[in-house]
């Protein structure tokens, strides 16, 4: 395994390879000052104020905030609301990660074999990540509308009448008909990250497992899942960030209901924020998200790592 | 040398960044120019506002009047991050509920001394709770709301039912036959929260607010109670009431659905008088009828302005948005305003009955009355998103009338902690 130095070899400060040392170090901070003055001035900084008023009532908008303490975190653990919020984002979270995941490498391994149409087949699914997700959202909304939807109106003809529903006003399948929408908006992409590391499996090594007899289950859960391990790492890693972040979809078909019944935790961040005015308590609930997104961030840079020095 | 190439670096980022964020200021555009920002009324509403300021820009002799539009959701978001980053509009359309906070902020000035404002009714200075504030009237109303229901003639003479209705039983009764005739009643429902609001607010109008004016205001001081109000409880079983006459499937169907449904000509009552110049598009025969809540006709209706406007004096050009608003509320300009938009007159002699022969009627329906507004618009922040869910679950039948008074009890009180 190789070794790598932590740190550069030491030079005499006023020695010609020094001074190139101290211009070349110059010229990087001169080339990164831009780029680090816009991520402090546009993350950073918000950032800041962002766990600042964490610690006030603030409304966002007169400047008026007062100090509050730990209450806005502590009143997160006494919302029902924001409990009920977190169990549908459990839920959303489960079917984003587990069930996306699974489908995008079933559907990845399928496409990567030699059938006829593949690429028709691999536009099919990659379509719906260049549709806009707002325009994704009021489609599907359309297309579900209980009376006049497509997907009703299909199945009423195809006589399956008793499977039409209400799919967004039943308080038990808003938030599972949100779900599909947004599995079927994204999946897309995790077949193609997944398909980009099927293509780095070396050829050989499935035929030599054909000749020793693996089929198709076989060959997958002891080759493709395998070598496949650094990809799909990253898709669930992707997974669970856009499962922690998820809003719009939701926003957009169900605005969180009927009643509360498809309300995610970021959807009630925003309307503690942008419709109770309660932008302190917001922001306490952004905290939260905020510590387990730099725990994904973690847990990313750890699988790499380990990874690398696999390799390596 | 690494500190002086780094503060050099610091310095061209700062003055590239300078120069990306400064071009929007009121030296680049000049102090003539006045902003004027409002929601989305529309492409006949825009037309309309374009027309009065193309006029205004040509007569004006040098202020020039630029007009932005903002979709509904975003439009108060918006307005506030402008206001606050000091970038906000000349003229702006003023949600009522943001009043307090715009004045609070320094973000709209009183208006009583300007000519426009005093050319308008009395009672649009001063009629709306939330317009007078500390002695002072803050906005001034452009147009003004009426209120009521619009249904299909040739539906409602084949169920044998004579609108407009006299009072609330009345109104059920004719809600049952029009269901008797194999038609939907009402075209109603509840996937867009917003929507049952225009059912519930006319009998608050009706039933709430003439018995304790202040009962809104006591919300927000919390000397008042939803659950401890009867008449409160009597607009949500009247609601109940209604249920069974909404769109099938109400909380999966969304109120563009219901709209359509209307205009197809298979729904027969449509809640909402904003619909009559689309429904006669399609050919429909149609009434004009507003909601009674009460045993007799009510001299109360739920009403205010569709539009509401104010001044922002943190720019420095009052003087010009005020020039521009004398143009748009003038004698030769406001009634054509009117006519092109549609909307109901704020000041005394504008007559606009030739825009639809049911104008008369809804002019009617309004003149003497005793208008109240939205009561979200008087609600502190977050009581009325609590009160939309609530509906919701009041119309899938999981919640009860009492509990929905609770929560709103609750949500008030969370709103007044939250100040």
């Amino acid at each position: 395994m190789a070794v790598l130095s932590a740190s550069p070899p030491r030079q005499r400060p006023d020695s010609p390879r020094g001074r190139r040392s101290r211009k070349a170090s110059g010229l990087f901070w001169v080339a990164i000052a831009p780029a680090m003055l816009l991520f402090g001035i546009f993350t950073v900084f918000p950032m800041a104020q962002v766990v600042r008023y964490s610690f006030f009532n603030f409304d966002g908008f007169t400047g008026v905030a007062r100090f509050v303490g730990l209450r806005n975190y502590g009143r997160a653990f006494t919302d029902p609301l924001l409990a009920e919020a977190t169990r549908h984002t459990v839920v959303y979270a489960f079917f984003f990660i587990v069930v996306q995941v699974v489908l995008a490498l079933l559907v990845a391994v399928l496409l990567s074999r030699r059938i006829r149409f593949v690429g028709a087949y691999r536009a099919v699914f990659f379509v719906p990540i260049v549709i806009s997700p707002v325009a994704v959202a009021f489609t599907w909304s359309f297309l579900l509308d209980p009376n006049t939807g497509a997907v009703n109106t299909v199945l009423r003809r195809l006589g399956l009448g008793g499977l039409a529903q209400d799919w967004l006003g039943d308080y038990t399948l808003a938030l599972y008909s949100v779900i599909a929408v947004d599995i079927w908006e994204s999946i897309g992409f995790s077949i193609v990250l997944l398909l980009a590391g099927l293509t780095t499996i070396p050829q050989e090594v499935n035929e030599a497992a054909k000749i020793d007899g693996a089929g198709f289950w076989s060959g997958l859960r002891h080759i493709t899942l395998p070598l496949l391990r650094p990809t799909l790492g990253l898709v669930v890693v992707l997974a669970v960030n856009g499962s922690l972040r998820a809003f719009d979809t939701v926003y957009l078909m169900t605005q969180g209901g009927p009643g509360t019944a498809s309300e995610l935790y970021m959807t009630v961040t925003f309307n503690q924020a942008f419709v109770s005015n309660r932008f302190g308590y917001a922001a306490a609930l952004s905290m939260f998200v905020l510590i387990a997104l730099v725990g994904i961030a973690y847990l990313q840079d750890r699988l790499n790592t380990a990874d690398s020095e696999v390799k390596g | 040398m690494q500190r002086r190439t780094f503060l050099l670096g610091a310095a061209t980022s700062a003055g590239l960044l300078a120069t990306g964020c400064s071009s929007n200021t009121e030296s680049a555009e000049g102090p003539s120019v006045v902003r004027f920002m409002v929601w989305d009324v529309g492409p006949e509403g825009l037309a309309a506002y374009r027309t009065v300021i193309d006029g205004f820009n040509v007569s004006s002799g040098g202020i020039t009047v630029e007009i932005e539009t903002v979709n509904n959701n975003d439009y108060n978001n918006l307005l506030r991050t402008r206001l606050s980053g000091g970038e906000g509009p000349d003229v702006y359309g003023v949600r009522p509920q943001l009043i307090p906070s715009l004045i609070q902020g320094e973000y709209l000035e009183p208006l009583g001394d300007r000519a426009f404002f005093r050319s308008l009714r009395p009672d649009a200075q001063s009629n709306a709770p939330y317009q007078v504030v500390d002695g002072k009237a803050y906005v001034a109303p452009l147009i003004q709301s009426v209120q009521g229901y619009i249904w299909n003639e040739e539906i409602l003479a084949e169920a044998g039912v004579e609108a407009p209705f006299r009072n609330f039983d009345d109104f059920m009764v004719g809600l049952e036959k029009i269901k008797r005739a194999s038609y939907t009643p009402l075209a109603m429902s509840a996937k867009d929260n917003f929507f049952p609001q225009f059912i519930i607010y006319p009998a608050t109008a009706q039933l709430v607010d003439p018995v304790d004016p202040q009962f809104n205001a006591g919300i927000n001081d919390g000397s008042r109670s939803f659950a401890a109000n009867p008449q409160w409880m009597t607009v949500l079983e009247n609601y109940e009431q209604m249920v069974p006459y909404f769109m099938p499937d109400p909380l999966g169907t969304g109120a563009d659905a219901a709209q359509a449904a209307f205009l197809r000509g298979e729904v027969g009552i449509f809640p909402q008088a904003g619909l009559l110049a689309q429904a006669r598009e399609s050919g429909l025969e149609l009434g004009f009828g507003s909601f009674e809540f009460t045993d007799s006709p009510s001299p109360d209706t739920w009403g205010g302005y569709d539009i509401v406007l104010g001044i922002n004096p943190g720019n420095g050009r009052s003087a010009q948005a005020a020039e521009f608003l004398d143009y748009l509320y003038s004698d030769e300009v406001y009634p054509q305003f009117l006519t092109q938009v549609r909307g109901f007159p704020v000041q005394e002699g504008v007559d606009v009955s030739e825009v639809d022969r049911l104008y008369a009627d809804m002019q009617a329906s309004v003149d003497g009355k005793n208008i109240y507004p939205s009561p979200s618009d008087l609600w502190l922040p977050g009581i009325q998103d609590v009160f939309l869910t609530q509906v919701q679950d009041l119309t899938a039948g999981r919640t009860t009338p009492a509990a929905v008074l609770e929560a709103m009890d609750q949500a008030a009180a969370a709103a007044r902690d939250s100040q």
